[in-house]
């Protein structure tokens, strides 16, 4: 056997030590189908006005977009609250101003205290995938663990909000309180 | 021999279209995530997210990133200016076009280096290697620009040796809704605009992209350059009556222009097509005037380029995806050096490229490129595998609109005594057949073992073999330390290949050997630190030409041994970012191959026309590298960025004027003048550029004003040298950039 061979079949050995499991989203349409989750067990005041059908409800991403297209994809057709829903790729603390989800990227370490400060008292759902932002005042953080998605509510932030949270929500997620600060 | 590469051809392109063909989804869901519950969303697995989906910080490699808001605030001409900018070590001097350096390594083309859009390989594997894109001076379509340091071929292709530069463009998701721009440059005289659309709905996602760039180019640059019989030197003088080439000026009026189009289809389908060109030539000479009286530059050249790609991202089940894709791609490139003033210009090119003395090239690549990539990972991401198979056709033939083809210098014939370009004139045809594969084995968070190698056989080629072994050791989440072995071979280019075939030889292919040290930590949550320590080693080849056979080809030169450290801090706070690296690159040693005995290299193994070994270290580089930048949000919605370069320990330069002392001491009039006139100049000296622009963003109108300058201390421009062999050293030219200023706007509608 000449040597090229021997190299062809190194590299088809390699899958041996592999074995086929079952079936998994990639983890970022999973985080996508969260958010609209969600809306269904949180309520915004009524001086948000989601009530009104001809205004979109609208999804910002701040920093990196780690969803590729996958927002744009689900939330074409998908309603939030009966509303069509506007997803938006910001890049300044400005741009946040009426929008009703805001997703912060993990780019936005260094910058978190000062999003938040545009965010705190303002009823916008903030969900962050980095796990350390929650103690930061993020209203819930999606994290993944062996595999699958699970998320912590930062309630004293939610009420901060100004949002009402439904216990249904609180009792699947892990909480956190004053007592985690 | 043919037979037996048609039938593994005709094997894995079996194998490619069987597995295309597989069934669409082996395992559908039986509810979609819109529609579970949220209870079902928790219970589901999900796959994380490179050919394996590593997380960054976890790839074996030197990666630094050029993000779209770093572009917009980035007083840069072109891409090379960016990676000059940002990339620690990375420089970037004068020939036919700009020439990039990483880590050490640069020649007289750029076929070291790997040029990717959107992961598909752009280089030119005719001659020239990454060529299109890098000149173009519109950058507001390019999401963001990923450039590894050092060899990569094990797994983007065989040919990175120096570095990958990799560009992703903007798509629907990430430039959402109508944008248009315009920029003036004012000192160079370049005007341009752009406008964009991007436009998502259910299952369909379009980005739309066009530009248009005219530069004139700057008329006053200053060229210095030495006569290599004489030994005078000086500034090319502008006003002489056939006056000099503008820098950067584009070749017959022919402006830059830049169109994307980019569709996503159900979230697994993605058609793009790009056309590119440049015509802006970046080495500097005195105008010739022509037999018809016509004036005109002594060098032209360009370069225009199509490519459409269809990629298919299928997931069969959530641990097993296939990610494949086929393209077309077409380039034109041109390079006419006209040493007698013997020829007319016209469309078509030179009608008489056979003139004595003239180098044309003038030819197309077209390829047609199949890929598919199969992932499979195993249950907690324990062990991951990649496995992938490409086959790329290339044909090389006359450039677009013309009935011939220039590629090799007609300095050189075949050993039948016919001009190259006469054999090659109908062209010729290459296949080229691609295996890789990767392994990551997590054993333990301080053990992640990533095991991979790649294969390439081109029909005129031998078999090429490049392996890499990582071991990454996530110490916490804060701190990983990554160890790398690897090994390098690069595809030589086809036009020698071509050569090779009619020649009846097989060069052994240029091998770069590297151990690399990396060290990624996150001290506090607002500084990213990066170190880097590499050992290098390898058989370098380069051109070579036999003036008893009038031939030339590329072969070894002789063995190179060097080491580089890099050390990386970002620090990023709440309205201030800022990052600062240093590269420092030693030559430990430098062999002439058997019968060499100049070359561009290295003069520490030396002996041509009494020129003998100096100094150790590499030409064409500066051993050190201190680069800076920083942007600072003002009030009032102002952005300020600045940064700086600092090039020094130019060794290298250095030693052809010890070199040329050593051959004339003090007996030499001519050289004594020159070589006070180099310290005058401050020849390889440290070299420093700084870039400044301000920012205004206003939120009414959605728009921002930008005004900058670039180079403003003005600084020099080395041209690339394959070294000394004459009586005075005329490798030794550089230009003296301005300081350039200019203005930008743009609009999102």
């Amino acid at each position: 056997m000449t040597n090229y061979r021997i190299k062809i079949l190194f590299i088809f050995l390699m899958p041996l030590c592999l074995f086929a499991q079952k079936a998994k989203f990639n983890e970022y349409e999973v985080k996508a189908a969260f958010l609209e989750k969600f809306t269904r067990f949180i309520e915004w005041p009524k001086e948000v006005h989601l009530e009104d059908l001809n205004k979109p409800f609208i999804i910002a991403v701040i920093g990196e977009n780690p969803f590729s297209s996958i927002l744009n994809n689900m939330y074409a057709k998908l309603k939030i609250k009966n509303k069509k829903v506007e997803i938006r790729y910001i890049s300044t603390v400005e741009e946040i101003t009426d929008c009703n989800i805001l997703f912060i990227s993990e780019s936005e370490k260094a910058r978190i205290k000062h999003i938040i400060s545009h965010t705190e008292k303002k009823p916008i759902l903030t969900i962050s995938d980095e796990k350390n932002f929650s103690k930061k005042g993020i209203l819930i953080t999606l994290y993944v663990k062996s595999s699958h998605i699970s998320f912590e509510v930062n309630s004293n932030a939610v009420h901060n909000a100004g949002l009402y949270i439904s216990s249904l929500l609180l009792n699947l997620s892990k909480a956190i309180s004053k007592e985690d600060k | 021999m043919k037979s037996r590469n048609c039938s593994l051809f005709n094997y894995i392109l079996s194998l490619i279209i069987l597995i295309s063909l597989l069934p669409v989804n082996l395992s559908a869901q039986e509810k979609t995530l819109e529609e579970m519950t949220i209870e079902e969303l928790m219970n589901l697995q999900v796959k994380t997210g490179s050919i394996l989906n590593l997380t960054k910080t976890k790839i074996p490699v030197s990666l630094t990133t050029i993000t779209s808001e770093d572009i917009a605030l980035t007083p840069a001409r072109n891409i090379a200016d960016l990676i000059e900018i940002y990339v620690p070590g990375a420089l970037c001097l004068n020939h036919t076009s700009p020439r990039i350096g990483i880590r050490g390594i640069i020649i007289d083309r750029n076929y070291k280096l790997l040029m990717l859009v959107n992961g598909k390989n752009m280089n030119q594997k005719g001659a020239q290697g990454a060529a299109l894109e890098l000149s173009n001076w519109d950058l507001n379509d390019i999401e963001r620009i990923e450039i590894i340091r050092g060899s990569g071929s094990v797994t983007y292709g065989p040919g990175a040796i120096a570095g990958i530069i990799n560009i992703i463009t903007k798509t629907a998701a990430t430039s959402n809704g109508t944008s248009i721009g315009v920029e003036d440059n004012f000192t160079y005289n370049s005007k341009g605009g752009f406008a964009s659309l991007g436009f998502s709905a259910k299952d369909f996602n379009l980005y739309a992209y066009g530009s248009v760039r005219f530069t004139d180019g700057y008329k006053n640059a200053e060229y210095f350059a030495v006569d290599q019989n004489t030994g005078a030197s000086g500034f090319l003088n502008p006003s002489q009556a056939e006056g000099v080439m503008p820098m950067f000026g584009d070749n017959l009026e022919r402006p830059q222009i830049k169109l994307h189009f980019d569709v996503n289809l159900f979230n697994e389908w993605r058609v793009w097509a790009r056309y590119t060109n440049s015509d802006q030539p970046a080495l500097f000479r005195q105008k010739m005037t022509l037999a018809a009286g016509e004036k005109v530059p002594v060098w032209f050249t360009g370069q225009k380029g199509i490519v459409g790609v269809l990629e298919n991202n299928h997931s069969f089940s959530g641990n097993i995806s296939l990610k494949s894709n086929i393209s077309y791609k077409s380039e034109n490139y041109y390079d006419y050096w006209v040493t007698k003033p013997l020829l007319h210009y016209d469309e078509g090119g030179f009608n008489s490229p056979h003139g004595a003395g003239n180098i044309v090239y003038d030819f197309s690549e077209s390829e047609i490129f199949l890929s598919s990539i199969i992932n499979i990972t195993q249950k907690d991401e324990k062990y991951k595998y990649a496995l992938g198979v490409s086959y790329s056709y290339n044909r090389y033939g006359s450039g677009w609109g013309n009935d011939k083809m220039y590629m090799l210098s007609n300095d050189y014939k075949s050993p039948d005594g016919r001009y190259i370009e006469d054999i090659i004139a109908d062209g010729f045809n290459t296949n080229m057949i691609s295996f890789f594969s990767e392994c990551n084995f997590e054993f333990h968070p301080l053990a992640n073992l990533l095991v991979s190698a790649r294969m390439d056989k081109n029909n005129f080629s031998k078999y090429f073999f490049s392996p890499r072994i990582g071991l990454i050791s996530e110490i916490d989440k804060d701190n990983i330390v990554k160890l790398i072995w690897q090994r390098s071979v690069r595809m030589n280019t086809g036009e020698e290949l071509y050569k090779e075939y009619l020649y009846n030889t097989k060069a052994n292919p240029e091998i770069l050997n590297c151990f690399e040290l990396m060290y990624n930590s996150l001290p506090t949550k607002n500084i990213l630190l990066n170190i880097s320590a590499s050992y290098n080693w390898g058989e370098m080849l380069g051109f070579v030409y036999d003036p008893a056979t009038i031939k030339g080809e590329t072969k070894p030169i002789g063995n190179l041994k060097y080491f580089t450290l890099e050390a990386e801090a970002r620090y990023k706070f709440e309205k201030l970012t800022f990052g600062i690296n240093h590269s420092f690159v030693k030559q430990l040693s430098w062999e002439n191959a058997a019968g060499i005995t100049s070359q561009g290299i290295s003069y520490a193994d030396y002996n041509s026309n009494g020129l003998l070994s100096t100094g150790n270290d590499l030409n064409n580089w500066a051993n050190n590298a201190t680069k800076l930048f920083a942007n600072v949000e003002l009030p009032c919605q102002f952005t300020f960025h600045a940064d700086g370069q600092f090039f020094w320990k130019w060794n290298g330069y250095k030693d052809v004027q010890l070199m040329y002392d050593g051959k004339y001491g003090n007996s030499n009039p001519a050289w004594k003048l020159l070589n006070n006139i180099l310290d005058d100049e401050n020849f390889a000296g440290t070299d420093v550029k700084i870039n400044l622009s301000i920012s205004k963003y206003f939120p009414q109108i959605n728009s921002t004003v930008s005004v900058y300058g670039i180079n403003l201390l003005g600084s020099k421009r080395y041209s690339y040298s394959s070294g000394e062999r004459y009586n005075y050293p005329s490798r030794l030219m550089w230009v003296n950039e301005p300081a350039a200023l200019g203005i930008k706007i743009n609009v999102k509608l």
